[in-house]
């Protein structure tokens, strides 16, 4: 059983970039109105947390980094606990699995 | 721009040099291309930039325009759509659907750079292709909006992309008459410039630098600062070809995959912003026999 979630469905085919003082569909916004009440209610209900990045035109690292990252330096999520629970689905560009990955373990390290 | 620089670029700075020093409130100027033979569309499109910056700088300045004698240059004029940034007689040319003609925004703007993918899309770029079109036109958009320009900068802040399907690949171009790479580097690093036991003077290698990454993993918030070596990571595992950069004074072609044959240089003149270039090709689909 997991929470699933569609970024291009859900949320927007053109992602915008980090903040949402500088460009439409920020990665802050996804994180603050989809991603983190998506991984609570995944926490809550202990469920995994299933994110769809395909469908989309692409994305620009920053929306990436500020939306996964974000849960840790921002949201202040428990980066072991969001890697064990979160599954990333990408057939188009499978490289940003291991950077989103990345990136929490990146913001992970920052915080402590 | 890119195989002429020195003279290219000499010839803007005159014309900036001219312009601002006489250009007054009021004016109107004739921008005479009957005698053009040759040009590209980056220069093309840093003429209709720095127009731009004129009329900014001294207010009111109207410009005027007529088009090249030589037939190919005056449709490659008309295609690039240089027609709609200046008053002229010159009726619109028929769109080809070979170009996108010059667009240009003051913000990140993703629903513009979404047009340009499905324009290298139908032109025949493989969908995953596409998405790294996508990345890079959002981290270019993104550091003219964060980096390129300052506060003090009297010049619009804006960028400007272009691209044509080319056969068999389909080139771009991205244009912001900021600040320029080097200049921001300086600027925002000097912290770690100024540790590094061979410090970096040469715009080159600077711009060099800043593509590996140089400046991403000791600043304050090494979170930022990814999207020049996302391009060139672009480069290195093969989705874009021949990357080109002007930015100040430095002069980067990468051409293959191999340090030895890439030309890294500065210039004598100075470039007033940074200037993208590369292609995309596009897939030989094998044909059932």
């Amino acid at each position: 059983m997991c929470i699933k979630l569609n970024i291009a469905e859900e949320f927007t085919t053109t992602p915008g970039i980090r903040y949402r003082k500088d460009s439409d569909y920020s990665g802050e916004e996804f994180r603050e109105v989809l991603l983190y009440p998506a991984y609570l209610r995944a926490i809550r209900e202990n469920k995994r947390l299933y994110i769809d990045i395909d469908g989309g035109y692409g994305y620009a690292t920053s929306f990436l980094e500020e939306a996964f990252g974000g849960l840790v330096r921002v949201e202040g999520v428990d980066a072991n606990k969001l890697l064990s629970i979160l599954e990333i689905k990408s057939e188009d560009e499978q490289e940003w699995i291991e950077k989103i990955k990345g990136y929490i373990k990146d913001a992970n390290k920052k915080k402590r | 721009m890119f195989d002429n620089p020195i003279e290219t670029i000499s010839f803007f700075d005159s014309m900036i040099g001219l312009l601002r020093k006489e250009c007054k409130h009021g004016w109107t100027i004739n921008t005479d291309l009957t005698q053009i033979e040759n040009v590209t569309t980056d220069s093309i499109m840093y003429l209709i930039a720095l127009m731009r910056n004129i009329r900014v700088l001294c207010g009111g300045v109207l410009f005027r325009g007529n088009y090249p004698k030589d037939p190919k240059m005056k449709s490659l004029f008309g295609k690039v759509g240089f027609y709609r940034y200046i008053r002229s007689s010159v009726s619109d040319f028929q769109p080809d659907s070979r170009f996108i003609q010059i667009k240009s925004g003051e913000s990140v703007n993703l629903k513009e750079a979404s047009k340009i993918c499905d324009f290298a899309k139908s032109a025949g770029i493989i969908d995953v292709k596409c998405k790294k079109i996508y990345t890079i036109l959002a981290e270019l958009m993104q550091n003219t909006c964060n980096y390129a320009y300052t506060k003090e900068d009297v010049f619009e802040h804006n960028w400007y992309v272009y691209a044509e399907d080319s056969g068999d690949t389909v080139k771009f171009v991205f244009l912001d008459t900021g600040n320029g790479i080097p200049t921001t580097v300086r600027k925002n690093f000097i912290e770690i410039l100024s540790r590094m036991i061979f410090p970096i003077n040469e715009d080159s290698k600077l711009i060099l630098s800043a593509l590996e990454g140089a400046f991403r993993t000791q600043t304050k918030e090494e979170h930022r600062g990814k999207g020049l070596p996302q391009i060139y990571d672009y480069y290195k595992i093969g989705f874009i070809e021949n990357l080109k950069i002007i930015s100040g004074k430095g002069y980067c072609v990468f051409n293959e995959n191999t340090y030895a044959k890439n030309r890294i240089f500065d210039l004598s003149s100075e470039f007033q912003g940074s200037l993208f270039s590369w292609d995309v090709r596009k897939e030989r689909v094998s044909k059932c026999v």
